[in-house]
């Protein structure tokens, strides 16, 4: 596909600014989300804006994008209220109470939408584009609607910037500094129904909650700071929203939702392997260096406690007797990677012995491992390298 | 009177009301008891999110299976199994926030299977099917499955009774008790993939959820003892199935919502009017305890 037409095409300039607003306003609230644990939250949410989407189209009578946005945004808030109310007033735990408000105002809106259609209004082909999405469909009209939504829910995101993190990271120290916590939480819980309402007409209710958390998980990968975390949402929502938007208007009829999804799922994927320090990739290769790191030693000290039995520093030991003092494995490869050091040696017969070198790595191992109970130093850089994201995950 | 007996049985004059009927109570029966260990364990979302999941499996099926029922639901139990032990895996292994893990491979699932379903020309229709389920549209021999799957799924909990409530309410004392406890909790994780593949028909993907928890949750509001619990979903579940049949019915609105809609109903009843902690009795029983300390002004200084 030509990318210039992005500029210069009527139809694929809004999409592509629809899905930008869209991407930017859902990756960065959905940070706090994320952060939160509410990824939950999100998805009833969604689902609940069903019914209010449809509700605000038989009273208005048109899909003009902002009357639709105020009855999902009543309709999603009065979600969340519901699921606060139950798990105040009874036992049953937040899971059950979102999945019971969720399915409800879900079916809900389902049997509102098969009454619409029944109805045979003129008006209302293509509200059905509401479950999952059509960014297509977009007019320049809604994205200056999208637009100025979005920049409110920004603005009032940066005002109450000190607050949220607090929120997020410490209520009860919050709390404590007298701060309404409550009214903090109800305030970011109506920002997010906001950045769901936004995506609505682009994603569709179906699948919005995937762009609340998928962006915000890809960034927390990346980075342990809230500022990174909320800018980098960012522009993964952004690259998602717009690609996806520019692949399901060019393609053949692909609602607008799946492809952004798909997208965002790949970029969750290559962050949770890759990204360095938390990417499970490089866990991997930790935990290996880890492993050879503390075989290393094992075999060293053992060469030096067999040496000693001898009474001769340097006498040398086959494969097979450190094999019997040390099983897992390993060894034969562990003796190379010493005598790449220089720490062990085979003689002709095809025996090892500690060198010079070696003697003295082995006895300063030792007389680590004899003063502490904790292993010696060189380990303890490996073994338990601390972790930068200490101070996210110690909430 | 006539004209009630003319009103249940009237619709039973059409077999595939029968059929439906007789599904949506299975269904309904299942969904509630599985349920009630979906609800103490707090794994709603792990249900949603596998009801979610298994929709590429069906797109698989719909798309080199011939898209008959019976396919689709031999498609879809492999998937929600394979599902299930993956997200066993995954969250025994610790590391990844469970919620926001599954959040985002089953969107992303769920998306790649209706990217994979819209490929098709009719997609619109047979798309709505699964989401949203057609009970009137069980085969005989998809009654068949309904009945074997879900019989076996309700006979293994009753075998496995004990060792299910105590892994769900004391898992320390499961594995005191040298419980096979992760073999236990990958079981109950397989149980409940059945249950969604046995009750996909009936109210489809998008509504799965509401019959897994609704019907126990309404029942956790009304008792405190398992067993009692267990028969009261069950029959909130087979009651919802009924109800919401004739009101699909008779209202002309689509079956899965319908009985969601009852179900929900029930459950609505049970918030504000059970026994002794619904929310009408604690609203009268503020209101009356502070009438009394009003009356006794000495009494609430104290």
């Amino acid at each position: 596909m030509d990318l210039t037409l992005i500029f210069t095409d009527y139809t694929l300039r809004t999409v592509a600014l629809g899905a930008m607003v869209l991407g930017i306003v859902s990756g960065t609230l959905g940070s706090f989300a994320v952060l939160r644990r509410q990824a939950l939250l999100g998805d009833a949410m969604s689902h609940a804006a069903l019914p209010g989407v449809v509700l605000a189209f038989m009273i208005v009578g048109s899909k003009a994008l902002l009357p639709l946005m105020f009855g999902a945004l009543i309709s999603g808030w009065l979600g969340a209220l519901l699921v606060s109310n139950v798990v105040r007033h009874t036992r049953i735990k937040e899971d059950a109470a979102l999945g019971i408000v969720l399915s409800v105002f879900f079916g809900f809106g389902l049997l509102l939408l098969t009454y619409v259609q029944r109805q045979g209004n003129a008006q209302q082909a293509g509200l059905d584009k509401f479950l999952f999405g059509k960014a297509a469909a977009l007019v320049s009209q809604d994205v200056i609607t999208m637009g100025a939504v979005g920049a409110i829910a920004l603005l009032l995101m940066l005002l109450f910037w000190k607050e949220f993190k607090l929120l997020s990271f410490d209520p009860a120290y919050g709390a404590s500094l007298g701060f309404p916590m409550r009214l903090i939480d109800t305030l970011l819980t109506s920002l997010i129904v906001l950045a769901i309402v936004i995506g609505l007409q682009t994603v569709g209710v179906v699948l919005m909650s995937a762009m609340i958390v998928a962006p915000a998980a890809a960034a927390r990968q990346w980075t342990d700071r809230l500022d990174f975390m909320v800018a980098l949402s960012a522009l993964f929502g952004v690259i998602a929203g717009v690609v996806g938007a520019l692949v399901s208007s060019s393609g053949a009829g692909l609602s607008t939702g799946p492809v952004i999804v798909l997208v965002i799922s790949v970029i969750v994927l290559i962050s949770m392997l890759l990204a360095p320090n938390r990417g499970l990739f490089w866990e991997w290769w930790r935990q290996r260096r880890n492993r050879q790191q503390l075989r290393v030693s094992a075999v060293l000290t053992d060469l030096h406690t067999l040496a000693t039995a001898h009474g001769d520093l340097y006498h040398a030991h086959p494969v097979g007797t450190l094999r019997a003092a040390r099983p897992g494995g390993g060894v034969r490869r562990t003796l190379r990677v010493l005598s790449e050091q220089g720490l062990v040696r085979e003689s002709d017969k095809g025996e090892w012995g500690l060198t010079e070198a070696g003697l003295a790595e082995a006895e300063r191992l030792l007389a680590a491992e004899s003063t502490t109970d904790s292993p010696p130093e060189a380990e303890i850089a490996t073994a338990s390298e601390p972790r930068r994201d200490a101070v996210l995950d110690a909430k | 009177m006539e004209q009630i007996i003319e009103f249940i049985t009237g619709p039973l004059a059409y077999p595939f009301m029968v059929r439906g009927l007789i599904a949506a109570v299975l269904v309904g029966v299942v969904c509630a008891v599985v349920g009630t260990f979906v609800v103490l364990r707090g794994m709603a979302f792990f249900g949603d999110a596998l009801s979610h999941a298994i929709l590429p499996g069906l797109a698989v099926g719909y798309l080199y299976g011939g898209g008959t029922t019976d396919a689709l639901f031999w498609w879809g139990l492999l998937t929600a199994i394979l599902t299930s032990i993956g997200i066993g895996v995954i969250s025994e292994s610790g590391e990844i926030k469970e919620d926001t893990a599954i959040g985002i491979v089953f969107a992303g699932m769920f998306a790649l299977g209706i990217a994979m379903i819209s490929t098709v020309r009719s997609y619109a229709v047979d798309l709505a099917h699964i989401l949203f389920g057609n009970v009137l549209g069980v085969s005989v021999s998809g009654l068949w499955l309904i009945t074997i799957f879900g019989g076996a799924v309700i006979l293994i909990i009753l075998l496995l009774y004990k060792e299910l409530v105590v892994i769900s309410f004391d898992p320390v004392l499961g594995a005191t008790l040298r419980l096979r406890t992760t073999l236990l909790h990958n079981l109950l994780m397989i149980l409940i993939a059945t249950t969604i593949v046995v009750s996909l028909q009936t109210v489809g993907v998008a509504l799965m959820l509401a019959m897994l928890i609704t019907p126990a949750a309404s029942a956790y509001l009304l008792t405190r003892r398992l067993p009692t619990m267990m028969a009261l979903a069950a029959l909130i579940g087979a009651l919802s199935g009924v109800v919401g049949l004739y009101l699909s019915y008779y209202g002309g609105i689509a079956s899965g919502a319908a009985i969601v809609l009852v179900c929900t109903a029930l459950f609505l009843l049970a918030f504000l009017f059970a026994p002794g902690r619904g929310w009408l009795w604690g609203m009268s029983w503020e209101k009356l305890r502070h009438a009394a300390l009003r009356s006794f002004p000495t009494a609430s200084r104290q």
